[in-house]
């Protein structure tokens, strides 16, 4: 038998290519274009963070090591933005992941109509950032905005309330305008893992005499959560890194209490033309997302085996 | 067959990256062969953002005709300010030679100098030439003992009011407070007044205007100046000026106030000169009630000092074509090119003499009264960190106005903030 196996393989010769240089060769034109629009732009960001480098002071550019990290430390509006984040992050991911969860579990359900309904959930995900962004503005407008108008009615408030323009309301509105667009978003990720899940395991469980709630916690979770896991992955990086909704809805005001990392490091860079600091803001969120990845694939990884 | 056509495979992948990169690197050459043949028309590029009225078109047509051979070719950038400053940014600092006149806001001008990117005009805006405008503009585009752009066209703030609710415009910022107070509700008004208070560039103009009128001031030379009994007390201005208007006005912008004002709801308007055409066109609900003043003053000032607005020519320091850049940024400043400003697009002159026209004047009649707060009008800061200074004021200014500080620790704040960034400054 071995013998016969070894009659099998090539005979070595100069031109002999094996397999993994094959591989590497065909992947090469993918890498060079990874390399030069991803990994480059990242290496050389982490470069200008180690720089005091102000283009209206470009002749002063100089090598200063962790200074731009440490002042970034020191800095309370780093501090601030850096909260922002966070709660935005949290609370938008968590409340997405409640309403998206329930969104699928009604779009899985089989009634006359199911088509209109799922169309009508994925709306809000289907309309660009900034239009939605645009058109929540003109909602929480203090003015002739429809949230205030339907509350006044309803006798909820009293008087119209300047939704964007205070900041004890400002961080809410912005989560909630996230939440209405990207809930869609988790649901169809949780559609497609609820539809995985064979029929079979729903059935004996009746069979067993367990109620639709029992049925949820103990199967649909359970088989759920790799799709879960992927679409936190998903959500978190995004709503971390949050920017287009946050600078059409109120750039960072009132009083900068929605200023998030993303925002602040535009601002340093393109209003104040500071490359070194703003660069150097870039990495953290850069760090940060790098962390959230690796956690989320580490439990997405014990999940699956498990 | 295996091997043979898995190295051929390998080479021709090899070969399509490389042809990839080569064609990526070749790119920049080609266009670098351009001749500059004398009788052949030269093409320069214009950047400005978009101009909802004729005026840009009826100014290229006149240059035209003039200089046949010099055609001009307008890009237009988008409305807000905040993304032409980025557009520049992104294309000068690469070293983008497709603009050759660019039009800057009065703000940017210190900034685009110190980065190196603007041609000097020095022995081409003349002393003659800059004696005929306005003092306070061209102080604007001289940065560091040069001039770097001119003056296009100017801006200041104003007070627009209801004429057929208030006979005679307030003097001061009590009076004015007085009066919104006793007369709202007349007239279909639900608030006292509206002004700019979201959290961004037009939030400073309001607030260093009251804090000018109350004697105020932020910078003489290089020392911060801003702590002051006078500039807490401007300040204080605006947060009673927030309690006669409406809940939102923390996030008005200009248009935001406009339409509330021009809707008829509002007393009181804080706004530029532009709005004056608008509030009168023929299907605003206040046409013809509408007067307009200058800025009051506070108690503790000399008068109502207006924020200086305005838009500069400049031209780009890696322009291929320097002299005929130079010929248009010369005709759209001078008399003849303003006054085309002036009446197609209703912006005012930095040439003195204009406020003197009669074409002018027959189409902007209260020119003439509010010339005398024009020339008060004070430039903010002339630094190229503006916008890290502009960026702590909005900041702190912003959370005056929501109540998160009072007034006092706000211009704390800006103070600590401006040393800091004068500090480093010089930080080698």
């Amino acid at each position: 038998m071995i013998e016969k196996k070894s009659v099998v393989q090539p005979k070595q010769s100069k031109f002999y290519l094996n397999d993994a240089i094959l591989g590497y060769l065909l992947v090469a034109p993918a890498l060079l274009c990874i390399i030069a629009i991803a990994l480059y732009p990242v290496l050389n960001t982490f470069k200008l963070s180690l720089y005091y480098m102000k283009l209206q002071l470009i002749g002063l550019t100089h090598f200063i090591g962790f200074q731009n990290y440490i002042s970034l430390f020191n800095d309370p509006r780093f501090r601030s933005a850096s909260i922002n984040t966070v709660i935005f992050t949290i609370v938008s991911v968590s409340l997405e992941l409640v309403i998206g969860m329930i969104m699928t579990l009604l779009m899985n359900k089989k009634f006359k109509g199911t088509g209109l309904v799922r169309a009508a959930i994925l709306i809000p995900w289907a309309i660009p950032t900034i239009v939605s962004a645009l058109m929540w503005k003109f909602i929480y407008n203090d003015q002739f905005g429809l949230l205030n108008d339907i509350l006044v009615r309803m006798g909820v408030i009293n008087s119209y309330k300047a939704w964007l323009g205070s900041p004890s309301l400002a961080m809410g509105s912005a989560i909630f305008a996230d939440v209405w667009k990207t809930a869609p978003f988790m649901a169809i990720l949780l559609l497609a893992g609820l539809q995985n899940i064979s029929y079979e395991f729903y059935e004996a469980a009746k069979v067993d005499g367990a109620g639709s709630i029992r049925r949820f916690f103990s199967i649909t979770l359970p088989l759920l959560k790799p799709t879960i896991l992927v679409a936190l992955i998903f959500r978190t990086l995004d709503a971390f890194r949050v920017f287009d909704l946050i600078f059409v809805m109120t750039g960072g005001g009132p009083g900068n209490s929605t200023e998030t990392l993303t925002i602040y490091a535009y601002k340093t860079l393109f209003r104040n033309l500071d490359f070194g600091i703003g660069s150097a803001i870039a990495v953290v969120i850069f760090i940060f997302v790098f962390i959230f990845a690796v956690i989320y694939i580490r439990l997405l990884d014990k999940s699956i085996l498990e | 067959m295996g091997k043979k056509s898995k190295i051929m495979t390998s080479l021709v992948s090899l070969m399509l990256v490389l042809v990839l990169i080569a064609g990526c690197s070749s790119k920049g050459n080609s266009t670098a062969t351009n001749s500059t043949s004398k009788n052949e028309p030269v093409t320069i590029t214009y950047s400005a953002g978009k101009d909802s009225t004729p005026a840009t078109q009826k100014l290229v047509e006149a240059f035209e005709q003039k200089y046949p051979n010099i055609k001009v070719k307008v890009q237009e950038l988008p409305n807000s300010s905040d993304d032409q400053h980025n557009s520049y940014v992104t294309a000068l600092s690469a070293g983008d030679s497709s603009i050759d006149v660019l039009a800057m806001d009065i703000i940017w001008t210190p900034e685009f100098a110190a980065a190196n990117w603007l041609l000097p005009l020095d022995d081409k805006f003349t002393q003659e030439m800059r004696d005929k405008f306005l003092s306070g503009p061209v102080e604007a585009v001289t940065y560091d003992g040069h001039i770097w752009a001119v003056p296009r066209f100017t801006d200041a703030g104003v007070l627009y009011y209801r004429k057929d609710i208030i006979s005679t415009p307030p003097k001061t910022w009590e009076e004015l407070i007085q009066m919104a107070k006793d007369n709202v509700g007349k007239g279909g008004t639900k608030y006292g007044i509206v002004f700019q208070g979201n959290q961004y560039e037009g939030l400073v103009c309001d607030a260093l205007e009251v804090i000018g009128s109350n004697g105020g001031n932020v910078l003489e030379g290089d020392k911060v100046t801003i702590n002051t009994p006078q500039a807490v007390g401007g300040l204080q201005y605006l947060l009673d000026l927030a309690k006669i208007a409406p809940p939102g006005v923390t996030t008005y912008q200009e248009e935001d106030a406009r339409n509330v004002f021009q809707q008829g709801e509002a007393i009181f308007m804080r706004n530029w000169p532009y709005a004056w055409s608008l509030v009168n066109g023929d299907d605003s609900p206040i046409k013809d009630k509408v007067g307009i003043a200058p800025i009051p003053k506070g108690k503790d000032g000399q008068a109502g000092t207006p924020a200086l607005g305005g838009w500069n020519l400049g031209i780009n320091k890696y322009s291929k074509h320097p002299e005929e850049a130079w010929k248009f940024v010369e005709f759209v400043t001078s008399e003849e090119g303003q006054k085309i400003t002036a009446l197609e697009g209703g912006n005012l002159p930095t040439i003195k003499s204009l406020y003197q026209d009669k074409d002018v004047l027959a189409k902007n009649p209260y020119w003439s009264d509010l010339y005398d707060a024009f020339i008060t009008a004070k430039p903010r800061p002339v630094t190229p960190f503006y916008p890290q200074m502009s960026d702590s004021m909005q900041i702190n200014f912003h959370k005056a106005l929501t109540g998160e500080i009072t007034p006092q620790q706000a211009i704390q704040n800006i103070e600590k903030d401006l040393n800091d960034i004068i500090k480093n400054e010089g930080k080698k």
